[in-house]
């Protein structure tokens, strides 16, 4: 392929998978650097639509298995969200703001093959290119109804024409550690907190006062210190003059920071690039293999059996293990049944749990390849120069493969397990996708012209087969196979299977004069499987321009001061489609069971799973964009603006019927919001001495409203936070998408005259059952006391701001470089603590408790008997300033002088030393405010599985 | 060139064949399940339809109308989890502040009374389509179908009183959100016109096979039941002035269950509620769970063993060596009853379980007498397999709703007044089965039948209707009177604070808060809250 540039030499490339790789000489301004755009690339300064670009070296400065955790803070308009920080666990990424209230997260293209967040997990940071975002719905549109979240474009390395072979092995180990461990109450405090919680309640003391009893530190014991975390990859590319190459082989494993052994993550990737000419031919294909295994634990479950939620609550008063008189372990385990004397449903000794609980393992096996052909019509016909015609075909073929041991096992009553059990979940997932897309390129003078048109389709399909059985004769995970199990009678089995496909048709003109003044117009047309017969086909359009002012000779004046300047406009449309299969039609289940007859026959009765809506179609997402692009002093510092508006309408909602239908609500849609923001980048490149500086700030302010709701209420509730806190995710209309929603307090009843002048006017208490110590609750609507009625909006899960900084420093061979991540103005609901529960341990926060008059005006009396409902009440009690400010990561290098390298036959050694999560700056009480998850379950702390804080050392060597 | 013409050629014949992809290609069926619109063909499809509607009468969603009944009358408190409590949900039925509207059980039994009822009116729909092959049989499922849309109406009336009435399944959702509320009269009037449609076609003869259907005598059973309510509560709370069922029809109906010779009172009272003993002659119906599904489903629908079971027993027990299954101690006999067995009552010991003397360690819960209900709680011997499913959704215990004992009581209160030597004779058969002959009154008084009633019946959910029957006042200080608990009890706190019935709800539910809010504007309205 050649590009010639303004400005630049003619240069020839091969391109390697679906996109280029151009490299381009230093001395050229970098603002005519290329963009992956969706089926081609364009010079960067001619894009007219909002496209943010992470280049593969910045993502693999990361030391993460989850691409998207890499681009958090590395640019603006993207916010990623761990769900938690156990190893492999999913990363919720929102490309200016939620849009649905169902799934908001981004398309990704990875070489041409559409996947999900989750689906991209065999590929390796070190294997990336160059990621680009499309924002905008000019630039998203080219993927119609899947493009209205945004688009992650995912391209990996490829080798160069006439390139020796280069070889290299990068490698890192590191050891991680919690960052922060919570201050929870030891044995004394403990005692005197329950029992007077007890005492209060008008119960004598939970536990005797003189006993001895153990101190327990459970975060001790169930956090894995110094856990380790490695990668090696070992990869060579390269090309002759008709055919590059690029392949890697990669290990990486990964413990995480709770449960040794339970929690971890292992995984081998295998890729390989290849393009090649034949003839007027254009060859080309990656392919792709993983195999990942992981473990892991409950990372965010209040009712979890195996995550923090359980170290944070368990009393301290209670032994881990009990011994005999010589100090050896008796077999037996302690727990607060048997040890204090009282039961506390779900939780009970945390190492026990981690030790009885089902023991599972997934492992998966991936296959992904993609493999194309373009031609040039224009080597065959000089008059057809400037047509190509590309044709690719991609599969995915994915094995994911779960085994389970349930051990049997007596802890207490309620923790017990009778008889060992084996299953195992096999699922198959399979996924094609043709592609076969026509360019046209032709200068006609000063103008600049690219058509093209394309069409695909797509298919996947997902199949699952399920089996277990009880009694296996070997007590142990290892030989958790069903043939070991003995109990015909317990044997399960359940096998599902559903499709989905795709098929389009799309275009784009790309147009522009003198490279000053640029015009891209896009329209797609999909169909799709998941709708019904009335909506099966939308069509997405958009159109985009942009305007070099820095090219116009009216600012001849000003080239002194600025060196670029580009204004860009879009506005497009958008689809999405994520709603799961068949929701259009009414499928009979048959989980109605009912027995007839003395013997008892079952009857598998069946009625419809829900109600049909024929009607359904995609969300549209309709966007607005307009940015302006600066580079002044000498381009050295360079800012981009953009101001959009995003409005997501017929959201694909369940949306609340009343139950008297008598039967599931169909998925309608309905409801419209919108997010507005402003993106700001701007970065400063220089060179002083021999100091290479590279310093980039981004920053986001992003707003969402709801717009309407398509039910009488006008209200979409739901997310639970501690016990009874029911619905406290919320949204109507003026609010943002998913909102906390509880009663608001007004500190402590500080006496008895305070409970009483907390009335109405005709003298009725708002709260009658409360007592001085008792928290104060608003009353709203001045009637009937606190009721959910009284609920108002008391904190925003999603941030105002996001935002990165990063430093890069070059100097002698040395390098720096410090990633700094900022989440601002956004709230976590604290549901740690299981207040329903007696007997569960307290922060230590708690000590500051209301104990009399003036002690507190936050914390409540602790009573047992609530009547007030000071935790029983989802309330503001709970709500926590979630800002966090956090050093991601800070490195430094070495590589050695090349009259080294030389000396010892190696091209490049590069030694280096880094931390990741070094700091966190935040006010928050619990383990971590980075809490990820979907619009009705996010920003809920329920015992997170926290970030860790890593040490790495890392070597890169090439030969 | 001729060879890169060929290569060309090909490659753009593949590329033609996926052009050539035709609107079939996005126009998929599901391939494991059956859409709503072809199936309802054959009798097979219409058996398992109606297995469905019946799963709707006895679906356990975080609820069992009889367990709940008890909550709310004077045979049990609440209980749960020990300090607490922790089942907001119930303890509110038993406050004087009363239920708040937004009431998850409230709203479960709501859900579930109209899940059936949508279920029964769509099999009522499409039992047209069905090839029907099999004589009499489109007819009887039809009528138990009504029989079991008559028993949800009756839920509803007695819960809600005022509610709307669906007789059909609409055809759009929004169509569901205008339909207006019926005055409780129409709701008893529909619960008559299906029962009486469903007694006129009824089988009086039931096969073993056909154990846990509906029999001509089980509607008769509940129309006597409905009749009573509905002349105690509904004239007398309500002040419903309609006329519903003649008396005499009703009386009529009883003496032919009675005198059918199809049911006996079994000699021992105990064996009535034998596990190895279920479906046994005494009773009209029972609710069938049982462990086959192997269930779990911590939702609640799809639970089809008996779930109260797990609810109602003693907290880690154990009896020496013998540890009990997990239970959670809800639903706890209060004083009140365990006062009311005379001394000598062999029903004391068949219904309540003394766990201070038969255990030798348990966890006291919320508002613990030391007594359980016997009758359902889990015992080891029966305790389901572990295993495949959830086994504590998997109690194979079905639920009598229906037994001889409690038509024999309903037809000697019926007599009072009437027939006196009748009421007193069906109300001795019961007693002496119990207590021997020598325990036979001479006297029938309506307060005789009452205390029979509440020992012979108890803590199988009838005492809440028998209660409100005699009017608001009657109930409310009955479920006063069972806060008096003994002196010197150790919990005693647990016991007084804002506990008994709030009057002015009649003893009724609210309608649930999020049905007002998804109907149109103005449609529903709260009946009494």
């Amino acid at each position: 392929m050649v590009f010639s540039f303004i400005g630049m030499q003619a240069q020839q490339h091969v391109v390697s998978g679906t996109t280029i790789n151009v490299v381009l000489q230093n001395d050229v301004s970098d603002l005519d650097e290329v963009v992956v755009i969706g089926y081609g690339v364009q010079k960067k300064s001619l894009v007219t639509g909002a496209i943010a670009q992470v280049s593969g070296e910045e993502l693999s400065k990361n030391s993460t298995v989850r691409i998207a955790q890499a681009i958090q803070g590395k640019t603006a308009g993207v916010v990623a969200v761990a769900n938690s920080g156990q190893p492999g666990d999913a990363v919720s990424v929102r490309i200016r703001g939620v849009g649905t209230n169902g799934d908001s997260s981004p398309l990704y293209i990875v070489d041409g093959l559409p996947l999900s967040e989750e689906g991209i997990d065999f590929l390796n940071p070190a294997d990336i290119a160059s990621l680009e975002i499309l924002k905008d719905a000019a630039a998203s549109a080219i993927y119609g109804a899947r493009g209205a979240n945004g688009v992650v474009l995912i391209t990996t390395k490829g080798g160069k024409i006439n390139t020796p072979m280069t070889v290299r092995y990068d490698a890192y180990y590191g050891v991680q550690n919690p960052w922060k461990k919570l201050d929870v109450l030891g044995r004394d405090n403990y005692i005197m907190l329950s029992n007077e919680a007890n005492i209060n309640g008008g119960f004598g003391p939970l536990v005797d006062p003189d006993g001895v009893y153990a101190d327990t530190d459970w975060q001790d014991e169930m956090f894995f210190e110094y856990a380790p975390k490695q990668s090696h990859t070992l990869s060579f590319d390269g090309g002759s003059e008709k055919t590059t190459y690029s392949s890697s082989i990669n290990y990486y494993q990964q413990d995480g920071i709770i449960a040794k052994g339970k929690s971890n993550y292992e995984k081998i990737a295998f890729r390989l690039n290849t393009v090649t000419q034949f003839g007027l031919l254009k060859l080309g294909s990656n392919i792709n293999y993983a195999n990942i295994t992981n473990r892991g634990i409950d990372a965010n479950n209040r009712y979890g059996s195996t995550g923090l939620t359980q170290a944070l609550n368990a009393p301290p008063i209670v032994p881990v293990k009990h011994y005999n008189d010589e100090g050896i372990w008796d077999g037996t385990w302690g727990n607060p049944f048997d040890d204090i004397g009282v039961g506390m449903q779900e939780i009970t000794n945390p190492i026990a749990m981690l030790q009885y609980n089902p023991e599972a393992k997934t492992r998966t096996n991936k296959f992904i390849g993609n493999f194309y052909a373009e031609f040039d019509f224009g080597q065959l016909i000089p008059v057809l120069n400037g047509l190509k015609l590309k044709s690719s075909y991609g599969q995915e073929f994915s094995l994911g493969n779960k085994d389970t041991y349930s051990p049997a096992y007596y802890l207490d009553g309620t923790h017990s397990n009778a008889v060992n059990k084996v299953s195992k979940h096999m699922q198959l997932w399979t996924k094609w996708n043709i592609e076969n897309v026509l360019t046209y390129t032709k200068d006609i003078g000063s103008h600049h012209l690219t058509l093209m048109a394309g069409t695909t389709a797509f298919k996947e399909e997902w199949e699952d087969l399920s089996g277990g059985k009880s009694d296996v004769i070997f007590d142990d995970f290892e030989h958790a196979y069903i043939k070991n199990a003995t109990d015909m009678e317990s044997v399960e089995v359940g096998g599902d299977y559903t499709e989905h496909t795709l098929q389009s048709y799309f275009g784009r003109l790309n147009y522009d004069y003198k490279d000053k003044y640029m015009f891209t117009a896009v329209v797609r047309r999909d169909g799709s499987s998941r709708f019904g017969t009335e909506n099966k086909y939308g069509v997405f359009p958009a159109v985009s321009g942009g305007w070099i002012l820095s090219q116009e000779d009216f600012m001849n004046g000003l080239r002194n001061h600025i060196d670029f300047l580009k204004l860009r406009a879009s506005w497009g449309q958008n689809g999405n489609e994520n709603i799961g299969d068949f929701k259009y039609t009414s499928l009979i289940g048959n989980g109605n069971v009912y027995y007839f007859g003395a013997s008892k026959t079952q009857y598998n009765g069946t009625s419809p799973d829900g109600l049909a809506n024929p009607s359904l179609k995609w969300e549209t997402s309709e966007q607005t964009n307009l940015g302006l692009d600066l580079g002044v002093l000498n381009n050295k510092l360079r800012i981009t603006l953009d101001y959009y508006v995003k409005s997501t309408k017929d959201w694909l909602v369940v949306a609340p019927i009343p139950a008297l239908v008598g039967n599931s609500a169909p998925v309608i849609n309905g409801g419209e919001v919108e997010n507005s923001g402003i993106e700001i980048e701007t970065s400063y490149k220089d060179n002083i001495g021999k100091l290479k500086l590279n310093v980039s700030i981004n920053g986001s302010f992003n707003n969402n409203e709801v717009k309407d709701i398509q039910n009488s209420e006008k209200v979409l509730s739901d997310g639970k936070g501690g016990h009874t806190h029911d619905d406290i995710l919320y949204a109507t209309i003026g609010t943002a998408l998913g909102v906390f929603h509880g009663i608001k307090t007004n500190g402590i009843f500080q006496n008895e005259a305070e409970v009483l002048a907390h009335a109405y006017e005709d003298g009725t208490l708002i709260q009658p059952n409360a007592k001085p110590g008792d928290i104060r609750f608003v009353d709203q609507d001045g009637k009937d006391g606190i009721k959910d009625e009284d609920r108002v909006i008391i904190g925003d899960p999603y941030p105002d701001f996001t935002g990165g900084l990063n430093i890069n420093l070059d100097y002698m061979g040395f390098d720096f470089n410090m990633a700094w991540y900022a989440a601002l103005g956004q709230e976590v609901w604290d549901a740690t603590r299981r207040y329903d529960l007696v007997g569960t341990n307290f922060r230590s926060d708690y000590l500051n408790r209301w104990t009399g008059e003036g002690t507190s005006d936050y914390y409540p009396r602790l009573t047992v008997t609530d009547l007030n409902g000071n935790f029983t009440t989802a309330s503001d009690f709970f709500i926590q300033d979630g800002s966090f400010v956090r050093l991601k990561n800070v490195t430094l290098g070495y590589s050695l002088p090349k009259k080294i390298t030389d000396a010892i036959k190696l091209r490049k050694v590069r030694l280096y030393v880094s931390a990741e999560n070094l700091f966190t700056f935040t006010k928050y009480k619990g383990m971590d405010p980075e809490i990820g998850g979907g619009v009705f379950d996010n920003g809920i702390d329920q015992g997170i599985y926290p970030q860790a804080k890593t040490f790495l050392g890392g070597i890169s060597v090439a030969f | 060139m001729k060879k890169q013409f060929i290569y060309i050629t090909t490659f753009l014949a593949l590329v033609f064949v996926q052009s050539a992809c035709t609107d079939e290609f996005i126009e998929l069926e599901p391939k494991v399940n059956q859409v709503e619109a072809n199936f309802y063909k054959t009798e097979a499809d219409a058996l398992l339809s109606v297995a469905a509607v019946y799963d709707a009468l006895t679906v356990q969603v975080w609820l069992h109308i009889p367990t709940l009944s008890d909550v709310f009358s004077d045979d049990t408190y609440t209980g749960g989890d020990p300090g607490a409590g922790g089942f907001d949900d119930w303890q509110q039925m038993e406050m004087t502040t009363g239920m708040v509207i937004n009431n998850e059980a409230a709203f479960n039994l709501w859900n579930r009374c109209y899940s059936g009822i949508y279920r029964a009116n769509l099999y009522l729909q499409k039992q047209e389509d069905i090839k029907w092959t099999t004589d009499g049989l489109k007819d009887r499922l039809a009528a138990e179908v009504k029989f079991l849309r008559a028993y949800f109406y009756w839920d509803l009336a007695r819960h809600y009183a005022s509610v709307p009435i669906i007789l059909e399944v609409l055809p759009n959702v929004e169509d569901y959100k205008n339909v207006s509320q019926s005055a409780p009269e129409a709701v008893y009037a529909q619960v008559k016109s299906d029962l009486l449609d469903a007694i006129a076609v009824l089988p009086t003869e039931l096969t073993p096979a056909d154990a846990g259907r509906v029999s001509k005598y089980a509607a008769q059973a509940l129309m006597a039941r409905v009749h009573m309510f509905y002349e105690g509560y509904g004239k007398g709370v309500l002040g419903l002035s309609d006329n519903l069922f003649v008396k005499s029809d009703v009386i009529d109906a009883l003496d032919e269950i009675i005198g059918s010779g199809k049911f006996r009172l079994l000699d021992d009272y105990a064996d009535v509620f034998d596990w190895n003993n279920q479906n046994n002659e005494e009773s009209l119906f029972e609710w069938q769970y049982s462990d086959k599904a192997k269930s779990g489903d911590w939702d609640g629908w799809n639970v089809n063993g008996n779930f109260s079971v797990l609810w109602i027993g003693p907290r880690e027990a154990k009896a020496g060596a013998v540890s009990f299954p997990e239970s959670w101690s809800f639903s706890i006999p209060t004083w009140s009853l365990i006062n009311e067995f005379e001394t000598d009552d062999p029903r004391k010991e068949a219904t309540l379980f003394n766990a201070e003397e038969e255990l030798t360690a348990y966890t006291k819960g919320f508002q613990n007498t030391g007594y359980f209900n016997k009758k359902y709680m889990g015992f080891p011997e029966f305790k389901p397999t572990e295993g495949a499913g959830e086994w504590k959704h998997n109690w194979d215990r079905n639920h009598v709703d229906m037994r001889l004992a409690e038509v024999l009581l309903m037809a000697a209160e019926l007599n009072i007044g009437k027939d006196d030597t009748k009421a007193l004779g069906y109300l001795n058969e019961v007693r002496t089965r119990a207590m021997g002959d020598d325990a036979a009154l001479d006297v029938i008084t309506l307060d005789a039948v009452f205390h029979e009633k509440r020992v012979e019946l108890a803590l199988e959910g009838h005492r809440k209707w028998d209660i409100l029957r005699r009017g608001i006042a009657f109930a409310k200080d009955k479920i006063a009177e069972s806060y008096n608990v003994p002196d010197g009890i150790p919990n005693a706190s647990e016991f007084t604070a804002i506990r008994g019935l709030r009057e002015d709800t009649k003893g009724l539910f609210p309608i649930p808060a999020s049905e007002i809010r998804n109907t149109n504007e103005g449609v529903l309205k709260q009946y009494v809250y």
